[in-house]
């Protein structure tokens, strides 16, 4: 990712990435940041981020929008809120993420590293609308189809484990509530369409 | 007997039965009864809030609002016993309560399948309850059988404690370790106690979840634990799962039982490992379970 520092001078700074990110709701607190790195030395998984949690703040401050909706950083975030109850700050730097996320989906930002992230995230809310649960075995098997059949070879022994002991639901069972969750997601996006 | 909402959870199901089963054995002796919504749905996990956030509280919201019409007196307690659930319902609910506009906007939503949330419900992670609305005399009436010979590592996760949550501290807890030691078993220390079990990188980055998943074993293995005891699906299921992986990037062996703490106060309670499924965990616990007498 060397390449990712070296270019910083080349990128075109987007003065109304800021202000995108600060009408958000909860996206005000962007402008709290004190840089103090917190949220870096808490995050379990920095080390693998080609940006640390604090640079992401200071590049969303400065509007190199490219660089943080191209980064791998929010695509390595598990999700596990370290950062966010330790912050001096008490920004919501998780919920920060998942934004940051939402725009790199919906604009077709696509970090390699991220691929499989974002199938995953995919097939999850996909297998939520087909069956108002979530179906863990057909949720794998549908990832595994998507990404490469051959990464899916290295857990047939936990597969044959869970096989055996009952706890891979084969067929699924389609919820009752199915019907409400579609309602719910449609008048949800319908919604979602009007906000400015 | 104190009458809880119970919302299960997807893995419940599937591939945690064996916390299903052990909730089953030891939740009524406990005075717990867990009634479950009806026809609830997914809370929408981690995976679903990439999508967009109104979306993903409106279809966690569904269950709140079907919580609070069944509810007798107009206020539910919704109780998770997992994390993940637990962390999505929880932030759902405090989430509405600061943000009018998002409560607004996620009503709008549910009004679409005749619903709507009025704001009255309480979220509560599952251990919670077991150790703060059980009387201690009667957990101790309960007791039958001795773990004193047991080494235990309490390992909370990181949903449980943290963002809102009312349970214990959000970096160093201490409340299950000391539930621990009331069922009489020994506790380690373990300082990994609320670090991330990897969670849904066991299957976008199994490396890096390798790596996560060996500190957490390796904490538990060097200070002689037994087992690891969990209260969340994917926490015992990324730590079962995945130990020859996590002993490979650690380059040493690993074969350390993780429980779910339901297990453990079914075993304290005298209730046979089979009933709790102990033996459908991927790592055997026999070593651990010649221990109790």
């Amino acid at each position: 990712m060397a390449d990712i520092r070296i270019g910083l001078w080349l990128d075109q700074p987007d003065s109304h990435f800021l202000d995108e990110i600060l009408a958000m709701p909860g996206g005000e607190a962007a402008a709290a940041c004190i840089q103090c790195g917190t949220c870096s030395g808490a995050c379990p998984t920095v080390r693998f981020m080609d940006s640390s949690p604090r640079e992401i703040m200071a590049f969303v401050r400065a509007g190199y929008r490219d660089r943080v909706l191209n980064s791998n950083t929010i695509w390595m975030c598990a999700s596990c809120y370290s950062c966010y109850v330790r912050c001096p700050k008490e920004i919501k730097i998780t919920d920060f993420m998942y934004k940051l996320k939402q725009i790199a989906m919906r604009e077709g930002y696509k970090n390699p590293d991220a691929k499989r992230a974002r199938i995953l995230s995919k097939e999850f809310a996909d297998n939520v609308k087909s069956l108002g649960r979530n179906n863990e075995m057909w949720l794998l098997l549908k990832y595994f189809l998507s990404t490469g059949i051959f990464s899916a070879l290295k857990y047939t022994g936990m597969g044959l484990s869970l096989l055996r002991t009952g706890r891979l639901e084969i067929f699924p069972k389609k919820s009752k509530s199915v019907s409400d969750v579609r309602k719910i997601i449609a008048k949800s996006r319908e919604e979602a369409a009007m906000r400015p | 007997m104190t009458r809880y909402t119970y919302y299960p959870g997807c893995s419940l199901g599937a591939t945690a039965k064996p916390y299903a089963a052990s909730i089953a054995a030891t939740a009524l002796p406990l005075g717990i009864e867990l009634r479950e919504i009806e026809d609830w749905n997914c809370c929408g996990a981690t995976a679903y809030m990439s999508y967009d956030h109104v979306e993903a509280f409106s279809i966690a919201s569904r269950n709140l609002a079907i919580a609070e019409k069944t509810a007798e007196d107009g206020g539910a307690q919704v109780v998770a016993p997992c994390s993940a659930c637990f962390a999505v319902l929880n932030n759902a609910v405090h989430y509405m309560a600061e943000d009018p506009k998002l409560f607004d906007r996620v009503n709008d939503a549910l009004s679409a399948a005749g619903l709507r949330y009025e704001g009255n419900v309480k979220v509560r992670h599952l251990l919670d309850v077991y150790i703060n609305d059980v009387p201690e005399e009667l957990l101790k009436s309960k007791i039958t059988k001795n773990l004193e010979m047991v080494r235990l590592a309490p390992y909370y996760g990181c949903q449980i404690v943290r963002p809102k949550n009312e349970f214990d501290h959000y970096d160093m807890p201490t409340k299950f370790d000391d539930y621990l030691e009331l069922l009489g078993a020994q506790v380690v220390y373990y300082p990994v106690k609320t670090k991330c079990c990897a969670g849904t990188f066991i299957t976008t980055q199994p490396e890096i979840a390798a790596r996560m998943i060996g500190l957490l074993l390796k904490s538990a293995k060097d200070r002689g634990a037994d087992a690891v005891v969990t209260c969340c699906p994917l926490c015992q299921f990324n730590l079962d799962n995945f130990q020859k992986e996590a002993g490979e990037y650690w380059n040493q062996e690993f074969n350390i039982p993780i429980l779910y703490f339901t297990q453990v106060v079914g075993l304290a309670m005298g209730i046979p490992p089979g009933d709790l499924e102990i033996d459908d965990h991927r790592v055997s616990a026999d070593a651990l379970l010649a221990k109790i007498v």
